[in-house]
């Protein structure tokens, strides 16, 4: 009975793995396969031969190194002002009592059910008189907007996790409150600052709708609005579009590699009995 | 020197007000301890001496200091919480040391405090490690250390031990006892375990809704209790309370139990106390034996019950009986013979031991008690 579930389990995992890899396995492959087999072959597993000609032309002769360069500093500028007002926020709306409180939080969570695309106008028109419009610190500032309510709120939950016992404790021997918050909070708090960081940075970089409206010229394009002149008006050029994104999941990767041991929980244990 | 003291302290929370005017004067070096059921108020009286919550009306004093608006870290406490409050990411040596640290010690004298409290507490084996990789009980020696390592004023404990299983609560209470005569500091000690209360405490706070029901040693409370409720608190098994009537009879008043005994009363105790008042009455499960197996009694009172049940448990026995229509819990010291239940069996009870409380408000009516003459 017990291999029998075991062996189910195993199954549903595999199952859910081929699911989620495939898309990313079907962007390789595509991505390697030289322009005139992509549709003589038909649809193939791998193709007959493989080519690197469409990495080489991202790299060396579309703009994309450009738009890669901009989509980092967008990306990093947007997760680290967020992460740094959330960690603030979190803390504020978990630690202390003020009045408008809950009419605060609930209001966080309104401006969530609004579809964005209802703001994009009156933004343009806020963001271009103070010269903000076409420029990587107005898409900072944007996206830090729109990714804050769900931040506070995730770096909320984590605060939560750590009993206020922790600081009480600190606070008696010795710390100020911010003493208190640096040296025995911030450390503890280091999984829910990688995941925000984490969330933010994802969010930040495959933004597409925000960088579309409000980003004109070439030189400072995303990635994302740099992958839609692949598409031509004598069709998609998939191969290189392929090679451009799969070059784009190379960033996210290092990152999450970077932060994914502050992700892992489990840093608060033995502060207090389970 | 560290005295404590309490004027008419009060805690509101919003309309709720949980403190109600606590009065108290803590000796230096004194150990007391809060004990009362749930929600009676003892944490939130402690937090508002550590300086974790805010004094609603009235004023704290430790040493000199009238402490009211000085921050926890001002106050010179320390305090062990139920939950051990251990940093996670200090290994024990850290978590003991980070007070003196914050203070701007030298290391050496950190080190030889470390050292010492950790000899203390016999967590000299454990000190490079983290609290997760502690048992529960190393993790309460170590919260008790980072408390002793920086000699604070005074002591605050919120129930350290309820964390614990029996045996480890029994072993550390032995332990917190020695403790307290080798660092000897003003102690205050929440807990609602009136055995950790009776076992530790000098003097004994008895809280009930906010407020102070008594204050006393635990001898105090436990032979003068004054009134019904602390009666029951204190002491396991809890009191006898039996509702009852006092009546006239031949020399004075005499308090008759319905459908069972009528217990004189001493008249040099309770000569305030008319006749036909509703009263409850008090009798310790210790005061009552079978007549065949009592000790010795100051003024053994003899009256026939049913045994209705027998719980043997080694060493002593609690029966329980029908004294009239109330059920009554005796404790039998080392019973010399095998009880079983039975019927119309003679008990005796010692009438200097008795309690007498009034039927409405619950006060104690003994005008002075046995354990006092
Ligand atoms: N922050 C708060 N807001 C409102 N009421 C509170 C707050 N903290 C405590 N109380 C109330 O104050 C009363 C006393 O609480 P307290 O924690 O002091 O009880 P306690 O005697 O320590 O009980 P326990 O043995 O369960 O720890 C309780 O009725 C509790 O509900
Ligand atoms: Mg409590």
């Amino acid at each position: 009975m017990k291999s029998i579930t075991g062996a189910a389990l195993w199954l549903v995992r595999l199952a859910y793995l081929a699911f989620a890899l495939f898309p990313l396995f079907w962007l390789i492959r595509i991505s390697l396969t030289p322009d005139d087999l992509l549709y003589s072959e038909g649809t193939t597993i791998w193709p007959s031969s493989l080519t690197l000609a469409n990495f080489a032309y991202v790299i060396e002769e579309s703009p994309f190194p450009v738009f890669f360069g901009n989509t980092v500093i967008v990306s990093l500028g947007t997760a680290a002002a967020v992460t740094v007002l959330a960690a603030g926020i979190g803390y504020a709306f978990s630690r202390f009592e003020f009045a408008g409180k809950r009419t605060l939080m609930v209001f966080l969570v309104i401006t969530q059910l609004f579809p964005l695309v209802m703001v994009i106008t009156p933004l343009y028109q806020l963001l271009a008189p103070i010269g903000l419009v076409n420029t990587r610190i107005g898409l900072i500032v944007v996206f830090t907007a729109f990714n804050l309510p769900f931040a506070a709120f995730l770096m909320h939950s984590f605060y939560e996790g750590i009993p206020r016992e922790l600081e009480q404790a600190a606070m008696i021997d010795g710390c100020t409150r911010f003493q208190a918050l640096i040296r025995i909070i911030l450390p503890l708090m280091l999984p829910g600052i990688g995941a925000t960081l984490g969330f933010v940075f994802t969010a930040a970089w495959s933004e597409l709708l925000f960088s579309l409206m409000l980003i004109t010229s070439e030189t400072k394009k995303t990635f994302a609005v740099g992958l839609l002149s692949f598409v031509g008006k004598s069709g998609v050029d998939w191969g290189q579009m392929m090679a451009a994104a799969t070059l784009a999941l190379i960033p996210p990767a290092i990152f999450f590699t970077f932060i994914q041991k502050y992700l892992v929980g489990g840093l608060t244990a033995g502060a207090v009995k389970a | 020197m560290a005295e404590v003291s309490l004027r008419q302290v009060v805690k509101r929370y919003g309309g709720f007000q949980a403190v109600h005017d606590f009065d108290l004067d803590i000796a230096h070096e004194e150990f007391v301890v809060f004990v009362g059921p749930s929600g009676c108020g003892k944490s939130t009286t402690l937090r508002m001496i550590a300086g974790l919550e805010d004094i609603s009306g009235g004023e704290i004093q430790i040493g000199d200091r009238v402490v009211n608006d000085l921050p926890p870290r001002e106050r010179n406490i320390s305090m062990v919480f139920q939950n051990y409050a251990l940093y996670p990411h200090m290994t024990v040596r850290q978590n003991q040391g980070f007070g003196l640290r914050m203070a701007g010690r030298p290391k050496d004298e950190i080190e030889k405090k470390v050292n010492r409290a950790s000899g203390l507490l016999g967590l000299k084996d454990f000190l490079s490690r983290r609290p997760a990789a502690l048992s529960g009980g190393q993790r309460q020696r170590v919260a008790m250390g980072r408390a002793i390592v920086r000699d604070p004023d005074v002591f605050l404990f919120d129930e350290p031990l309820s964390n614990l299983d029996a045996k480890l609560r029994g072993q550390m209470r032995t332990e917190i006892k020695k403790l307290h005569e080798k660092v000897r500091t003003t102690v205050i000690y929440v807990t609602h375990d009136q055995v950790e209360a009776m076992t530790l405490a000098d003097r004994i706070v008895v809280m009930r809704d906010g407020r102070i029901e008594q204050v006393g040693t635990p001898d105090e409370v436990f032979h003068a209790p004054a009134s019904r409720f602390v009666a029951g608190f204190i002491g396991s098994p809890p009191m006898n309370l039996i509702d009852a009537r006092t009546v006239a009879s031949d020399d004075g008043v005499a308090v008759s139990v319905p459908g069972g005994p009528t217990l004189p009363l001493d008249q040099s105790v309770f000569d305030h106390v008319g006749p036909d008042r509703p009263v409850t009455l008090g009798l310790r499960p210790e005061s009552i034996a079978p007549e065949r197996m009592a000790g010795p009694m100051k003024t053994p009172f003899s009256f026939s019950a049913d045994i209705t049940l027998v719980e043997p448990l080694g060493g002593e026995a609690l029966l329980f009986l029908q004294m009239g229509q109330a059920e009554v819990t005796a404790r039998v010291f080392r019973p010399s013979t095998r009880l079983v239940p039975e019927k119309s069996v003679p008990f005796l009870t010692d009438l200097a031991e008795m309690h007498l409380f009034d039927a409405d408000t619950g006060v104690r009516l003994n005008a002075k008690t046995a354990h006092e003459s």
